[in-house]
């Protein structure tokens, strides 16, 4: 089983998780810390550590907010120490798409698959609806055509 | 030219990366911290951090003596100090320094509240004093929009 955890710079990890239980429930092998202003290093180091104690897992897959905060520094500097990866820039498709698999899929595929899903949930809906309506006309076209 | 020099024990992060890099729209940034020197793990992280068009420069203190002025002909410089300590030293071997802005100086040991971003044990308050000593403004600031705090009216 690989265990989650959500680490951002104040609250967001823990709200990120809140919301993820609304539209799945709650799956449970999943950890938010929340850093906050005047927190030191040192305190989230030993925070880490006490959630990955807690979530007992074979390995750790850990989401933080952005590429080079502190969470980031933190969490990256362990990336040899333990079985564990970091995935920057939590999403909520992220994170619905890797919640309910981690019992089942190793940290690689959990790694890619949070990466991709990331990616694709973020769209632009103007822009696909142009698209989509190109589409719709051109097919209507051929059919006109016909 | 030299836009700002920083004290920050976490030297680049989430603040320095979004917020002053931008604000002071920065070109280079240079890290000067020895331990930092040595560790190829975080200096490939804080590389990964910075956006491609920025440079950064990974030196110790005689070495950040020796190259700033000639980087601040071509580059807009920022400078970051893990400690106050590798700040005097600096001034002390020639550097030149107007204003420092001072981030986070965390809550640890023996270190007590100056303002609410900046936590100092009494030999660091010692050695902010003498650099403040020496006519540099020590300003605590963690975020460009922050209200800035003059240390030296402080300490």
């Amino acid at each position: 089983m690989t265990g989650l955890l959500l680490i951002s710079h104040g609250p967001f990890a823990k709200a990120a998780l809140e919301s993820s239980k609304v539209l799945l429930g709650d799956y449970g092998h999943v950890k938010a810390i929340c850093f906050e202003v005047g927190e030191s290093t040192n305190q989230l180091e030993a925070d880490i550590q006490q959630a990955k104690q807690d979530l007992n897992a074979d390995s750790f897959l850990v989401m933080v907010d952005v590429l080079g905060g502190t969470p980031f520094n933190v969490s990256s500097l362990q990336i040899a120490k333990d079985k564990c990866n970091v995935i920057t820039g939590i999403n909520m498709p992220a994170l619905l798409e890797v919640l309910p698999l981690l019992e089942t899929k190793s940290l690689e595929e959990l790694s890619g698959i949070a990466v991709e899903a990331g990616k694709e949930g973020i769209v632009d809906v103007a822009q696909s609806l142009n698209k989509t309506n190109q589409t719709r006309k051109r097919g209507r076209k051929n059919v006109e055509n016909r | 030219m030299l836009k700002i020099v920083r004290l920050d024990e976490r030297l680049i992060h989430g603040q320095v990366v979004t917020s002053w890099v931008t604000n002071e729209s920065i070109t280079e940034i240079m890290v000067v911290d020895k331990s930092v020197c040595n560790d190829e793990l975080r200096k490939s992280l804080m590389s990964m951090a910075v956006p491609e068009y920025i440079s950064i420069l990974f030196v110790d203190v005689d070495e950040a003596v020796r190259t700033y002025e000639e980087e601040c002909e071509y580059e807009d410089l920022m400078i970051i100090f893990g400690n106050p300590y590798d700040i005097l030293e600096f001034i002390n071997k020639g550097g030149k320094l107007n204003r420092v802005n001072v981030g986070g100086m965390s809550c640890k040991g023996q270190r007590r509240q100056v303002c609410t971003s900046v936590f100092a044990d009494e030999k660091e308050m010692e050695i902010f004093r003498e650099i403040a000593g020496k006519n540099v403004v020590l300003e605590a600031k963690m975020l460009p929009t922050d209200k800035s705090v003059d240390l030296t009216k402080i300490i």
